[in-house]
């Protein structure tokens, strides 16, 4: 997804924030500063022993899990060959690394649409 | 709380707790191959490039210590000394192609039976330990020992693998605080201990290899360690660099 795009997912979350209740609008609010995530982190966590912690911080649970395993096999067995599982992590996961603020980006926008929809749920 | 601000604080201690527990795992895993593996390998690495020079550094500086703290000169007569001398040329590898500047010196330390290592092959022996010792046989497998610790460059390997420990930590955990300073010298002592007693054992095999090439078994080594056990009976615990004498001697045996 390229910068445009998120910028136009971005004035229409703006949109719809403004077009909630009040009461609402309030509650959204409250529940951004929990759930969105912050660029700089989701980078620190990528490059902490590459184990998938970056994952588990966008709430993704799974890739993060199967991320944390093939680190783990590739440690134990380093000595026998679990170094070319290790570097095979790295190669796909630290790429991320240098995307991290697109992805954080488009992360918080998908998050916080799911949650204005929830709310006009409750409202309606 | 409503349903969907209950549901998100959930969700967002479950993903910590996934988080922490995930990155405690996989640095207590790091840490231990690092340790067992990393360590041993880069310390062997970087010994290995270390010029000449540094080691004949290390040995004066040590040995000028030693002396200025612990040391008296030896009570041994100039006879005694150079037949230990003869013996001690006769045990050197002639095949070796070691740089190390291999001398015997000796030494009184309060009665002490000892000998030591020094990371350019200066062998240190205290008269109590030559006292202690009634046969060739024996003295070789001491000095055998520790020349099986200058062959293995121990010395300048445990220097090496506590530097790498030293400045590490030091990198984690900056220069900040008394409990740094205690975790770093904790680091720094457990390593020194568990890789010293890997390296007596494999100085213990050096010598009984030689001795059997030499006198055809390694009996010496065991009747040392005995003499030694008996001399110290209470000399050795978990905190010792050394293991102790009744498992250096069933490591022999069971060779």
């Amino acid at each position: 997804m390229d910068d445009s795009s998120l910028r136009e997912k971005e004035e229409a979350l703006r949109e719809a924030i403004s077009s909630l209740s009040p009461d609402a609008r309030k509650r959204y609010y409250q529940l951004e500063e929990q759930l969105v995530k912050d660029p700089d982190t989701y980078a620190v966590l990528n490059y902490f022993f590459a184990a998938g912690l970056h994952h588990f911080y966008l709430g993704k649970v799974i890739r993060g899990l199967i991320n944390a395993i093939l680190m783990l096999i590739g440690l134990i067995t380093f000595a026998v060959g679990g170094w070319v599982l290790i570097v095979l992590v790295i190669v796909i996961e630290l790429p991320q690394l240098f995307k991290s603020q697109k992805i954080v980006r488009k992360h918080n926008i998908d998050v916080m649409e799911g949650v204005i929809d929830e709310l006009n749920r409750e409202q309606s | 709380m409503n349903s969907i601000e209950s549901r998100v604080k959930a969700q967002q201690q479950r993903l910590w707790l996934w988080m922490i527990s995930t990155a405690l795992i996989i640095v207590v895993i790091a840490g231990y191959k690092f340790y067992t593996h990393g360590l041993p390998y880069l310390a062997e690495e970087i010994a290995d490039t270390i010029p000449a020079s540094v080691y004949t550094a290390v040995d004066e500086s040590t040995l000028e210590s030693l002396d200025d703290s612990e040391f008296e000169p030896s009570q041994l007569s100039e006879a005694k000394q150079q037949e230990l001398r003869t013996l001690f040329s006769s045990l050197l590898n002639k095949d070796s192609t070691s740089e190390r500047q291999f001398k015997l010196e000796f030494r009184s330390w309060g009665g002490k039976a000892n000998a030591m290592a020094l990371a350019d092959g200066t062998i240190v022996i205290t008269d109590a330990m030559v006292n202690l010792t009634s046969a060739q046989e024996e003295l070789s497998a001491v000095l055998l020992h520790e020349l099986g610790h200058v062959e293995h460059n121990h010395v300048m390997e445990s220097i090496v693998s506590s530097s790498i420990v030293f400045a590490g930590l030091t990198l984690i955990l900056g220069d900040v605080s008394a409990l740094a300073d205690v975790i770093l010298q904790g680091a720094v002592v457990g390593i020194n201990q568990s890789y010293s007693r890997q390296a007596e054992l494999e100085a213990d095999k050096y010598a009984s290899d030689q001795l059997v090439a030499l006198y055809g078994n390694a009996r010496a080594m065991q009747s040392v360690l005995t003499k030694l056990s008996e001399e110290y009976p209470n000399e050795m615990s978990w905190l010792s660099t050394h293991p102790s004498f009744e498992d250096r001697i069933q490591q022999i045996e069971s060779k």
